[in-house]
């Protein structure tokens, strides 16, 4: 890990996110604290909030996972890299799922309130004068997905672990977006709520040789509004701060409380048959965790499932 | 006679998933008991993952 100045740190804890300036040139490093956690992820020019993280161009210029090296792109008309990503330690992201909401945890699991990235972020984005509707469709940092034969996407087993990170080198003044996703009962952050650690680091000179794009758009179809016939948007533009914001949260804070389930030796045969398998995890806790919402997602989960268990 | 505990930390949110299947009935009447059926019938319905080929165990 380079060495560089850490000009601001934040711990997201579960059921939270944070909405943090970075500017031209500056790192956001989002670091795992425990045994993987997705963090769904937004981004909107600090100028001029209309130009924001698109995950289509993304996609489609990087791939259906974007790792280290990969940019991450704003939404036509603009179309201009907002960072890159100049360090992945784990390099499994996904753009291809769009954030949880409360609509899918009604509809898939019957819950009436639910930990979700949409309500975590559109309370983040509150700081800044932003509303529910400005939340857009997020990059899933260390979300594991995978295409099945059939074609179809489906979610694997979080693969992170504690001290990996991913570093962003910002190309013009945003505001940052992580949080922690919700899905607690998905393999997205293997069945568990894990806090994240965000920093805004300064970059080294040699950062911005290697990694540092122009600010200025370098193509004629990079464009803005003002190059269309009606150019007004009925919105100021420009993001401040609200003094007043007081973070108020869904659901928070996560209170978890141990539950002691005792196996015969039979069945603790089983968790040591599914620990060799890979896919399941490496803890007692972590197999047993994972098998247990395994079955509940195959026979209750409403909708389609996009869940493979093991490996 | 259990010969083994794990302990599974849950949330709230977890909880109230594992209350809805108390009060359906079937799996037991505690979270212990219905996070102990669902990993007994998980195992149950993947042979291919705990008895996989060429695994004596």
């Amino acid at each position: 890990m380079a060495d560089r100045e850490v000009l601001y740190e934040h711990v997201m804890e579960p059921g939270t996110g944070k909405a943090v300036p970075v500017m031209r040139g500056q790192i956001l490093r989002i670091q795992q604290i425990g045994n993987g956690q997705c963090a769904d992820f937004n981004a909107f020019n600090l100028h001029d909030y209309k130009e924001y993280f698109h995950t289509g161009r993304t996609r489609h210029l990087h791939g259906l996972f974007p790792a280290e090296g990969d940019m991450l792109w704003s939404a036509p008309p603009r179309e201009r890299p907002m960072f890159t990503i100049i360090r992945d330690t784990v390099g499994t992201n996904d753009v291809q799922y769009p954030r949880c909401t409360g609509f899918l945890y009604e509809y898939q699991y019957g819950f009436e309130q639910h930990t979700n990235c949409h309500d975590i972020l559109a309370e983040s984005i509150r700081e800044y004068g932003l509303t529910p509707d400005d939340v857009h469709d997020s990059f899933n940092f260390w979300m594991h997905v995978g295409v099945d034969p059939d074609e179809k996407l489906y979610i694997k087993r979080m693969m992170a672990k504690p001290g990996d990170y991913v570093e962003l080198l910002a190309h013009f003044d945003i505001l940052a977006v992580p949080n922690v996703c919700g899905a607690d009962i998905f393999s997205t952050s293997n069945f568990e709520l894990k806090p994240l650690k965000v920093q805004v680091l300064a970059s080294t000179e040699a950062d911005r040789g290697q990694w540092l794009q122009p600010e200025e758009r370098q193509y004629r179809n990079q464009r803005t509004p003002e190059d269309f016939k009606l150019s007004r948007i009925k919105a100021d533009r420009e993001l401040a701060r609200d003094d007043g914001y007081q973070a108020d949260w869904p659901v928070y804070p996560i209170v978890k409380q141990p539950v002691e389930v005792p196996l015969s030796e039979d069945e603790y045969a089983m968790v040591e048959a599914l620990r060799r398998n890979g896919g399941f995890g490496e803890e007692d806790t972590d197999i047993v965790r994972h098998a247990f919402f395994s079955w509940w997602i195959e026979h209750y989960m409403r909708g389609p499932k996009q869940h493979h268990a093991g490996e | 006679m259990a010969e083994r505990t794990v302990v599974v930390e849950v949330n709230q949110q977890q909880a109230q998933m594992l209350d809805r299947l108390i009060a359906e009935g079937g799996l037991g009447e505690t979270p212990a008991e219905v996070l102990h059926s669902g990993f007994v019938r998980f195992c149950a319905e993947h042979p291919e993952l705990v008895h996989p080929a060429g695994d004596k165990g």
